[in-house]
């Protein structure tokens, strides 16, 4: 099992720079996902570990070596893509056997032995006769993660393996990926832009945007505290807001959602998340009360903080403002419902719809992250 | 699995072709092209005489005289006789003598005298494919018609001729109410619109020496002017005597150039004559002669007048005659009444010799065939 | 896996692909390119003057020569014309022997398009007992050896011919259809119009019927569902379709040769002749220019066959059935299969009457003629069996070669190198160059011998017929794999990859596997080209006893063209029972 170090990797198209400068650290035995929206780069930080695309600059390193210039078929790699690329002219069994024809089963089994374990692992038992064409999208997939575990590989390596399937079918199988993970101990990279794949199922995860890395943290870490507004957004539904400190009092502040900053400028332009940043268009003043965490946030500096739908609830007493609600959706045993405030988009969970069209809410400073 | 497959069969091809190839040493007399013939198991010090000719002279689907004019020169002779006749005739013997490549053929059956013009107009260094053979030595030579011989230098010696003609259906020709056409000009009335069908003059003797003759009749001046009326009236020229011939015989067009012997063929197959009326042109027949030279770079030349003298026998003439469908090169050899009757000869006889060609046809071809083909 | 064995398997493409690149050379680029050197070489100097002084020669270029000396004739040339009671100028220009060539490549090009669609909709589109085998003869006319072809279109189209005595039969007056323009058109069109059916049909199927669904549910009739949404999907098809029949077309030789007479000679023809009159330095102007014309065609034919490379994952639309109650669609398609029978069966079927047709009807004798030539001939005299036996060990000899090499030369053209589309267009040269040269090519450069360093280098008959062959074969196998290698779906061959596969693994575990039905089809046409290959052979062959079916053919010919059918029969049957041999053999596995 290895750990792996990427330092810098930077990969530039033709026309376009998909990655910036990503440095990350894997270590060994660890389910590490890397998620974000299309186009942030999480697929070719993939393809650069597992040696698909070469980095323009950086390195790649295995367990300290750098791999950075071996080719694919030497680094010792399982890859399930997203479309799980079976061959199409052999039968499941020989596509699982396939990349022991370049080594030797581990433990000493024979091939047919190794074939087998592996079917069994993934919950296929016997299967090993069918056609690919024969099989669901679900048993495809298992087989493609079974002929890419076969060699035993150091590093296991999974892009969008869901995408195609069903909702319930997904849930299932991420639970089987990761039940295999854990009882495998095969250092995993995982790439999602399904953000509650991402937090259910990682050991730590890499929020991207843009060709960069915004966060890595545990799930607990990039959903409780969040450290951009990118991440605040994309991470779980939030509510940005944005103002200017009035006030700091000890470890609270006092943010003036209201005012407008001398820059007049504001976020809400974040196409990623959930909620655009709430921007006080009303030209009053609408002071939130929020506990400053680690922020070094003085009075003047203009700062943004989050504050989690389930953080707002009709029954608390700090920091209320009334919402026009627009939309509801029943999630079964809670209700979410989108509304408006200022201008902005607030988005709520309560348990129960309220009667009314708007509703008044508020949240504990405690509850508020500031960014 | 496949990749063997393609690995063994790929194998089996390159060691083929490895093969086939040979590399010698460049020497004086360069290499050997000998394809792969039919050299009879020779007994040691049996000769054997390679022959070039025409390929229907030995393997026409209707008669040739070539089978049978082996099986009496070997017995006569103590030698073999190995036939062997290229695609293209002479022009076979002259890429090859062109590229240092020797040949081993012993003498050409069948030569006419463009032919002739042909391969000492295009050979490099004022060379020439044949030598000369003395008459003395041969048999029977006092016999040759005179006319039919047209070699200046003596290389060549008749052996067989016939004229050409019109070939035409009188049978087709009733429907349009016509009787046979007389004259050149008749070819261009509406009478007999689309009625011809013509070998090309460019890789057919036929074509070519009725070529010749429309040029004895018009000049070199007008028988362009000719040509252009006769195919604006519907004459086609197709490609090869095979061709016309074959379409003729599909009743495509009621007449088409071709031999005056053809009533002989009409007979074997037992056809209706009508279908096979011989037409002389303004009572003209152009001569169609064929001749033997033998290769200046032949290693038996003696063995080659042997044959010569064979050929121009009577008897051997005779027969020849009958089985090449043809007319005898020599005045004394004997025909069966019946071949007399069916070969018609004309009242005039046209022919250009060989000084009239020479570093002429390839003018006359090339001016011809551009006018033909002007889109 | 050993680091030998590792080095071994990276270095096998580079070699393999250096060594087709060094036998393609020397069957191929040397043999014509010694040809097309005098073009533009004179008494051992370079000089473009041969090549300018066709280009400014009226009778090849035509009105384009003139003008460039006196543009006056661009107007002067306008003439009043008749139409009925109108008369109007137009211009009378002259299309020279490359205009004209031109021309009857455009009107075959576009008869094989009004044929071959409407065959392509009944392919795609309905449902029939026999429509897998139809659809896998398409391929067999293209592979007809033309000098069948022609015969049969003889004996169709004479004026004694079955359609004549058809027509005579019930009245109507005969068509006269022998040695002139619309008969060459319509026997391209017996080549072409298949392969357009064909090539249609397949991106036909692969046309998603959503698109064409979700053009009706906006409001679309179906007419305009299909002008609007399907027709363009299957514009690139046709396309190459076309772009492929015009090619051909425009260097078609035998059956412009048989068909049309020397008036109607086309550039090929010409050339034929010139070679004939041994005028090579003028045959090899005339070729160099039709192969710089050609290999630009081919260039575009090989963008747009790029083009098309279409997604399987297509849901195509449910086939109507062909037998049911006569609609107007169903009428029109028994009209077109009664068109089709016309033109594709009856030549064949009529070569095949005229073998058993004598003057007195009813008769064996040509086919007695060809036993009995076989039992009795003399050694210089050709032997059915023996060209039989000849045509096919040539055509096992040239699938050794051009299976091979067609094979990698559509793995290296798929590669994403710089200039693999150029590669892709010289491979594809054969394509673009007559047959005649080439044999002149084999027989000058490797039958007369080269002399290199002292030796002289020299290869049999049978040798240089077999490479002649290969050479001739070897882009159909390459166009039947390309485009087959270039859809396999990235994913699977970088799985391959990670799992630890080298480059040269991949392809011979992976992606060869997947186009083997494409190796198999082409390996068919190769097998069916080489069968029918006559312009090459014929001069290669000369005076030996390497002859081939076709070659026996010609000589059959003689004053009756009974003996020769009865040839064309038995050269029929094997080449359409090998096709389908090699064809069937396909079926099943691969795609």
């Amino acid at each position: 099992m290895a750990r792996i170090e990427l330092d810098g990797v930077r990969k530039t198209f033709a026309d376009a720079v998909a990655l910036e400068a990503v440095s990350l650290t894997v270590e060994e035995g660890e389910f590490f996902t890397l998620v974000g929206p299309s186009g942030c780069g999480k697929t070719t930080t993939l393809r650069a570990i597992a040696g698909l695309s070469s980095p323009t600059a950086g390195t790649v390193r295995f367990d300290g070596e750098d791999v950075s210039d071996t080719p694919v078929e030497d680094r010792n790699v399982g890859v399930v893509f997203q479309s799980y690329a079976l061959f199409p002219h052999m039968t499941v069994a020989e596509n699982v056997r396939y990349g022991l024809r370049f080594t030797d089963p581990p433990r000493g089994l024979t091939t047919d032995e190794r074939v087998e374990e592996l079917l069994e692992l993934v919950d296929l038992p016997g299967m090993g006769d069918r056609e690919p064409d024969e099989l669901s999208g679900g048993q495809q997939q298992r087989v493609a993660l079974a002929r890419a575990l076969a060699p035993a590989p150091d590093v296991l390596l999974l892009d969008e393996p869901m995408s195609a399937l069903d909702a319930r079918l997904r849930e299932q199988l991420r639970r089987a990926i990761k039940r295999i993970q854990q009882e495998l101990g095969v250092t995993t990279v995982y790439v999602t832009h399904d953000q509650e794949e991402a937090l259910a199922v990682s050991d730590r995860l890499a929020v991207m945007h843009d060709g960069g890395v915004e966060q890595v943290g545990t799930p607990v870490e990039v959903y409780e505290r969040p450290e951009t507004e990118f991440v605040a957004s994309f991470v779980g539904e939030n509510n940005v807001f944005s103002g200017v400190v009035a006030d700091r009092d000890g470890d609270e502040l006092a943010v003036d959602v209201g005012a407008t900053g001398t820059d007049g400028a504001t976020d809400a332009n974040a196409t990623t998340g959930t909620n655009p940043t709430t921007d006080a268009a009303a030209s009053g003043e609408e002071i939130f009360h929020v506990a400053a965490g680690d922020a070094d946030a003085a009075v003047g500096d203009r700062v943004t903080f989050c504050v989690r739908p389930a953080a707002l609830s009709p029954e608390t007493g700090h920091n209320r403002f009334p919402v026009a609600l627009e939309t509801t959706e029943y999630l079964g045993g809670i209700t979410r419902l989108y509304g408006e405030w200022a201008g902005g988009e607030i988005v709520l969970r309560l348990p129960e719809p309220p009667a009314d069209d708007t509703i008044t809410v508020g949240f504990d400073p405690a509850d508020a992250i500031v960014l | 699995m496949k990749r063997r497959a393609y690995l063994r069969t790929a194998g089996v091809g390159a060691a083929a072709l490895i093969a086939g190839c040979s590399a010698e040493p460049t020497g004086e007399d360069g290499s050997t092209d000998t394809p792969t013939g039919t050299t009879t198991g020779t007994t040691e010090g049996t000769p054997t005489l390679r022959v070039g000719t025409y390929t229907s002279f030995i393997d026409a689907p209707s008669t040739s005289p070539g089978a049978w004019v082996k099986e009496q020169f070997e017995a006569e002779h103590d030698a073999k006789l190995e036939w062997f006749a290229p695609d293209g005739g002479i022009d076979y013997f002259l890429q090859r003598r062109n590229q240092g490549v020797t040949v081993d053929t012993d003498l050409y059956a069948g030569l006419t005298p463009e032919n002739m013009v042909r391969a000492d107009d295009n050979l490099q260094n004022g060379d020439s494919l044949f030598d000369s053979v003395d008459t003395d030595s041969i048999d029977n030579a006092d016999h040759l018609i005179e006319d039919y011989r047209f070699d200046p230098q003596g290389r060549a010696l008749p052996m067989g001729a016939a004229y050409i003609s019109l070939v035409y259906n009188q049978n087709m020709l009733d429907e349009r109410g016509v009787s046979g056409p007389e004259t050149f000009e008749d070819l261009t009335t509406e009478e007999y619109r689309d009625a011809l069908l013509i070998p090309n003059p460019q890789n057919s003797e036929t074509g070519l020496e009725f070529l010749f003759w429309t040029i004895n009749e018009y000049g070199e001046d007008g028988y362009l002017d000719y040509w252009q009326r006769l195919l604006d009236n519907g004459a086609r020229i197709l490609e090869g005597w095979g061709a016309a011939y074959g379409a003729y015989s599909e009743g495509e067009a009621p007449a088409v150039v071709s031999y005056s012997t053809d009533q002989v063929f009409a007979d074997m197959s037992d056809a209706d004559m009508a279908e096979h009326q011989i037409g002389f042109l303004n009572g003209e027949g152009y001569a169609y002669l064929e001749a033997m030279a033998r290769f200046s770079d032949t290693d038996k030349p003696d063995l080659a007048e042997s044959f010569i003298s064979f050929m121009l026998r009577p008897e051997i003439q005779s027969e020849i005659a009958q089985r090449n469908v043809a007319l005898p090169a020599v005045d004394n050899a004997d025909l069966p009444e019946k071949f007399d009757e069916l070969t018609p000869e004309p009242e005039t006889v046209v022919s250009f010799d060989y000084d009239r060609l020479s570093g002429n046809v390839d003018d006359w071809l090339g001016e011809w065939s551009r006018q033909v083909a002007e889109q | 896996m050993t680091a030998i064995r590792r080095r071994l398997e990276a270095a096998t493409l580079p070699v393999a692909a250096l060594s087709t690149l060094a036998l393609l050379t020397l069957l191929f680029y040397y043999p014509v390119g010694r040809v097309l050197s005098e073009a533009i070489l004179r008494e051992g100097r370079f000089t473009l003057e041969p090549l300018l002084s066709v280009l400014a020669d009226p009778f090849f270029f035509g009105v384009l020569a003139q003008a460039a000396e006196d543009p006056s004739v661009l107007w002067t040339a306008i003439e009043p014309h008749q139409l009925g009671p109108i008369t109007y100028p137009f211009p009378n220009y002259k299309l020279g022997l490359f205009g004209f060539t031109a021309y009857q490549a455009l009107l075959s090009t576009i008869a094989s398009i009004a044929l071959g669609l409407p065959g392509a909709y009944v392919l795609a589109r309905f449902e029939f007992p026999g429509r897998k085998t139809i659809r896998s003869l398409t391929a067999v006319p293209f592979v007809m050896p033309s000098i069948m072809v022609a015969i049969g279109f003889i004996a169709t189209f004479g004026r004694n011919g079955v359609l004549n005595t058809a027509l005579t039969a019930v009245g109507l007056p005969r068509i006269e259809l022998l040695y002139t323009l619309p008969i060459i058109v319509l026997a391209h069109a017996f080549y072409d119009a298949p392969l357009i059916a064909r090539v249609t049909a397949t991106a036909w199927e692969s046309v998603d019927a959503g698109t064409a669904e979700t053009a009706r549910s906006l409001g679309a009739s179906p007419r305009r569902a299909f002008v609007d949404v399907v027709f363009p999907q299957l514009l690139p098809a046709i396309l190459t379709g076309a772009l492929l029949t015009f090619i051909f077309s425009f260097m078609s030789f035998a059956i412009v040769l048989a068909l049309g007479g020397l008036r109607l000679a086309t550039v090929e023809v010409w050339v034929y002749h010139r070679v004939n009159q041994l005028d090579y330095g003028g045959a090899s102007t005339l070729v160099t220019l039709e192969m710089l014309f050609s290999l630009v065609l081919t260039y575009a034919y090989l963008q747009y066959e790029a083009r098309q490379r279409a997604e399987s994952a297509a849901r195509p639309a449910p086939r109507k059935p062909l037998f049911g109650r006569l609609n107007t669609d169903r009428v029109a398609v028994w009209g077109y299969v009664a068109v089709a029978l016309v033109v594709f069966v009856t030549p064949m079927a009529s070569m095949l009457l005229a073998s058993v047709t004598g003057p007195n009807g009813f008769t064996l004798a040509n086919y007695e003629f060809l036993v009995s030539r076989q039992l009795t001939a003399e050694a210089f005299q050709i032997k059915p069996l023996t060209a039989i036996r000849n045509s096919l060990l040539y055509g096992v000899g040239s699938l050794a070669i051009a299976v091979p090499m067609g094979v990698l030369l559509a793995v290296v053209s798929t590669r994403d190198v710089p200039g693999s589309k150029l590669i892709d267009t010289l491979s594809m040269a054969p394509f673009a160059v007559s047959g005649v040269v080439v044999g002149l090519g084999l027989l000058q450069g490797l039958v007369f011998g080269t002399t290199v360093f002292g030796y002289r280098f020299t290869v049999t008959g049978a040798v240089a017929v077999v490479a002649a062959h290969a050479v001739g074969a070897y882009p159909f196998v390459t166009r039947n794999v390309a485009p087959l290698l270039a859809t396999i779906d990235r994913s699977v061959v970088e799985s391959a990859r990670t799992l630890g596969a080298s480059r040269f693994r991949v392809l011979l575990d992976i992606e060869l596997p997947q186009v083997f039905a494409g190796v198999v089809a082409g390996a068919a046409f190769a097998f069916a080209i080489s069968i029918g290959e006559f312009d090459s052979t014929v001069i290669l062959a000369s005076g030996s006893s390497a002859y081939t079916m076709p070659v026996a053919i010609e000589r059959f010919i003689g004053r009756r063209l009974g003996p020769a059918t009865a040839m064309g029969c038995v050269l029929l049957v094997v080449t359409a029972a090998s096709f389908l041999v090699i064809d069937r053999l396909g079926e099943g596995r691969g795609m």
